[in-house]
C-alpha cells in the first residue's frame, strides 16, 4: 500500500517553546513515552497505580464506576508530573489536570507529548512551595507518585502538597519504603541487576517509610488510610496490589471538611 | 489536506467475521468504531462471490459465548448446525465423545457458513449504536503516525484514528504498512473442500479420519449435509477437484470405507493450500492485528476463526481496560499486553498442528508407529481433550466475552 498521506504531527507552539528546540523535546517525549525504553518500568507499574487512582477517587467522591470520564469536573495536582505518564492519563479520564514538575525539559516534552495526543494538561515549570506562595487555589485530588524521594525534605513537602488539598479532597502518594528489602530489590535489583533504572536513581537514605509519611500528612491536618503494597512477581512480570508496603506502597489521605 | 477528516477513535479494516464480532463488541462497549471494506456490509453483501465465500467454520463452544455475550448467539443459531458429537479415528481404532463428556453443555460448537456468519453478524453491526460502517470502501491508504492513523478510504474520504486494527486477511494491507513480520512455512498439501449430502442422518457428529493419503474431516451443516475437507498432497488435491463428481465420490468411498456411507456431492469442490504463518508481534504503535491478519495455521482441528475469535475478545478487554485507567488506547504501552496474551496462544495451536500433521503425514513405517503410539498413549484422546478444553474455553487467560454468564 502506497504511504501517500502525509501525517501531520506539527503541534502549536507552545509559548514556552522555542520552536528551534522542539524536535529535542519531542526526542526527550518520545523516551518518556516509549514503553521498551529508558522509561519500560514505569510503563510497566503504571496501569497498576492508574487504576487505584481511578477506584481511590471513585470511592471517595461517590463517582458512578461506569462513567467513561468519571473524573469530570475535579481540578487535579500532579506533583513531579515527570513527562506527564499520570497527568495525560487524568485528563483523559476527565480531570482539569495540573502538572508540575522542577525539570524544565520533563514540562517541555510532556506539553509536546499531551498537545500531540490531544489532551488538555496545564504544564507547569516550579516547585510546590511556589504554587502555594502564588495562592494557588485548592484542588480535589493532590498527586505525589515517586517524588517524596527525590525532594530534599520530603516531610516538608509532603505538608506542602497537604496544603493543596481541598477540605474534603484526597492525597494520592506512591514511593519506595525504607527497608533493607526495597534496598535490595529497588536499588541492587533494579538499577545494578537489572539495569531497569540508570545507576543512583535512588538514594536509600531518602527513601520514606509509610509511618513518616501518614505522620507529615497527619501533622498537616489529613486523614491517612493504611498504606497498600504494589509488588511485583517476577515470573508473571506483572504487577499488583497487595498487602506487602515493604518496597513500593501507595497511602491515601484526605482533607477532612470544616 | 485541505478538507478534516472524520475522526473516530477505532478504524477497524475488513468486515469479515472477526473484523464485524470486533466492531460489535467495540460499539457495546461505547467506542466510537468505524469498520471500512471493499465489500457491502449487511445481508446478502459481505463476502458473497469473494475468495473464501464457501468456508464453513466450526466454532467452538467457548468461543460460541462470544457471539451470546453480543446478543447474536441466538440469531446465528438459527443458521448454524450444533455439534453434539466428535469422533476420530485412526487405524481401526475408533472413539466418541460427548458434550457431557466435555463439559461444555449441550453442543460442542457449532458449524456455520461464511455467508450466513457474516450476514447476520453485518445486519446486527448496522444496528450497533457507536459504530460507523464504511462500506463498500476499503482502506487504500494508510498513513501511521505516531498519536494516530489517517485512512484513505477511495472515494469516500478520509478517517482519522488512534487506533487501526487490521481484520483484512492473510494478506492484510495494515500489516504490510508496519514493520511486523509474518513467518512460517507452507505444507506440501492442499485442503479439498466441498459440501456433501448422506443418506444417514449425520447426527450432529463431527467426523475425522486418518487416512493413509492424510487426514479427513466432515462437519455436520444444517439440511443433513456436511463438509467434508480433505487434506492430501498438492497433486492428489488438484486431481481430486478435477475429477467427475462420481470419480469423486467412489474414491472418498475407496480411500474411507465407512466414513460417509453413500455420499453425494452437493456443492463444488476447491483447494486451498495449507501454511503456517504467524506475525512476529500482534500490534505496533498505533495498530492492531486480529484474525487471519496475525495467523493462519493448519485446519485440521478447525482452529482458525477459534483463534481469531480469541483475539477479537481478549483485544476488546485490553482496549476497555486500557481506556478504563486513561490510557492512549492506541498506544504501544497499552496495546502490549495483546500481543504478550494472545500470540503465545497462537503459537501453541500452531505447533499442536504441525505435531498432529507430521504424526499423519509421516511415511508409512513412522506413520504405522505413530498410530501404535497414539493408540498406546491416547493421542487421539489427547486431540479430544484438545478439542474439549477448547470449547469449554480454558486454555489461557478467558478474555471476559468468552466467560460462561453467572448461573
Amino acid at each position: 500500500m502506497p504511504k501517500t498521506l502525509e501525517f501531520d504531527e506539527s503541534v502549536p507552539q507552545s509559548p514556552s517553546i522555542d520552536p528551534a528546540e522542539i524536535e529535542k523535546f519531542r526526542a526527550m517525549a518520545s523516551e518518556w513515552w516509549s514503553p521498551t525504553g529508558k522509561f519500560a518500568p514505569l510503563h510497566k507499574f503504571n496501569p497498576v497505580r492508574l487504576d487505584f487512582i481511578r477506584k481511590t477517587a471513585i470511592d471517595h467522591f461517590g463517582i458512578d464506576d461506569s462513567k467513561r470520564r468519571p473524573l469530570t469536573g475535579l481540578r487535579l495536582l500532579d506533583a513531579g508530573c515527570g513527562g506527564g505518564l499520570v497527568s495525560e492519563p487524568m485528563g483523559r479520564l476527565g480531570a482539569s489536570v495540573t502538572g508540575v514538575d522542577a525539570g524544565a525539559a520533563n514540562i517541555k516534552a510532556a506539553t509536546v507529548h499531551a498537545e500531540s495526543a490531544d489532551v488538555e494538561v496545564d504544564y507547569r515549570v516550579g516547585a510546590i512551595e511556589g504554587l502555594l506562595a502564588a495562592g494557588e487555589p485548592s484542588f480535589d485530588i493532590v498527586l505525589a507518585l515517586e517524588v517524596v524521594e527525590h525532594v530534599v525534605d520530603p516531610a516538608r513537602f509532603l505538608a506542602d502538597c497537604a496544603a493543596l488539598v481541598k477540605p474534603g479532597g484526597l492525597l494520592v502518594m506512591g514511593t519506595l519504603n525504607r527497608t533493607a528489602k526495597a534496598f535490595a530489590l529497588a536499588i541492587v535489583g533494579a538499577e545494578y541487576v537489572m539495569r531497569w533504572l540508570p545507576q543512583g536513581t535512588h538514594e536509600w537514605s531518602k527513601f520514606v517509610t509509610p509511618m513518616e509519611a501518614a505522620a507529615a500528612l497527619t501533622g498537616a491536618g489529613m486523614l491517612t488510610a493504611p498504606a497498600t503494597g504494589v509488588t511485583y512477581n517476577p515470573l508473571t512480570g506483572k504487577w499488583s496490589l497487595s498487602n506487602d508496603a515493604s518496597v513500593n506502597y501507595l497511602l491515601t489521605a484526605t482533607r477532612p471538611k470544616p | 489536506m485541505s478538507v478534516k477528516p472524520n475522526s473516530t477513535e477505532i478504524l477497524i479494516s475488513g468486515a469479515g467475521p472477526a473484523g464485524l464480532t470486533l466492531a460489535l463488541g467495540l460499539g457495546r462497549a461505547g467506542f466510537s468504531t468505524t469498520i471500512a471494506d471493499p465489500r457491502p456490509v449487511g445481508p446478502e453483501g459481505g463476502v458473497r462471490g469473494a475468495p473464501g465465500a464457501g468456508r464453513v467454520y466450526l466454532v467452538a463452544a467457548g468461543c460460541w459465548r462470544i457471539f451470546d455475550a453480543l446478543g447474536v448467539g441466538e440469531k446465528l443459531r438459527q443458521v448454524a448446525e450444533p455439534v453434539l458429537e466428535v469422533a476420530a479415528a485412526a487405524g481401526s481404532d475408533a472413539i466418541a465423545f460427548d458434550g457431557h463428556d466435555a463439559g461444555a453443555g449441550d453442543a460442542l460448537g457449532y458449524v456455520i457458513e461464511n455467508a450466513a456468519l457474516v450476514d447476520v453478524l453485518g445486519a446486527a453491526v448496522l444496528e450497533t449504536a457507536n459504530v460507523e460502517v464504511r462500506a463498500p470502501a476499503g482502506v487504500t491508504e494508510l498513513a501511521i503516525g505516531a498519536a494516530g492513523v489517517r485512512a484513505g478510504l477511495g472515494d469516500s474520504g478520509d478517517v482519522a484514528a488512534r487506533l487501526v486494527v487490521g481484520c483484512d486477511g492473510v494478506r492484510s494491507a495494515v500489516r504490510a504498512a508496519t514493520d511486523i513480520g509474518f513467518e512460517g512455512w507452507d505444507y506440501d498439501y492442499q485442503a479439498v473442500s466441498t459440501v456433501m449430502t448422506c443418506p444417514d442422518a449425520h447426527g450432529g457428529r463431527a467426523r475425522q479420519a486418518f487416512l493413509r493419503g492424510g487426514p479427513i474431516a466432515a462437519l455436520p451443516m444444517t439440511e443433513g449435509r456436511v463438509n467434508v475437507v480433505w487434506s492430501v498432497k498438492s497433486a492428489i488435491a488438484e486431481a481430486l477437484v478435477a475429477m467427475s463428481d462420481a470419480a469423486f465420490e467412489a474414491e472418498l468411498d475407496r480411500q474411507a470405507p465407512g466414513f460417509l456411507p453413500d455420499a453425494r456431492l452437493a456443492g463444488p469442490r476447491g483447494a486451498f493450500a495449507l501454511s503456517n504463518r504467524i506475525a512476529s508481534r500482534f500490534h505496533a504503535e498505533r495498530v492492531a492485528l486480529a484474525g487471519d491478519s496475525a495467523h493462519i495455521v493448519h485446519p485440521l482441528a478447525g482452529q482458525g476463526l477459534n483463534l481469531g475469535l480469541k483475539d477479537v475478545a481478549a483485544l476488546i478487554d485490553v482496549i476497555t481496560e486500557a481506556d478504563r485507567v486513561g490510557l492512549d488506547i492506541g498506544s504501544e504501552a497499552a496495546l502490549i499486553p495483546y500481543t504478550q496474551w494472545r500470540r503465545a496462544d497462537v503459537v501453541a495451536t500452531a505447533a499442536a498442528m504441525e505435531g498432529f500433521h507430521r504424526a499423519f503425514t509421516a511415511p508409512r513405517p513412522v506413520r504405522m508407529i505413530s498410530g501404535a503410539a497414539m493408540r498406546a498413549a491416547g493421542g487421539v484422546r489427547g486431540a479430544r481433550s484438545m478439542f474439549a478444553k477448547e470449547a469449554a474455553g480454558v486454555l489461557g487467560e478467558t478474555p471476559s466475552l468468552m466467560r460462561a454468564p453467572a448461573a
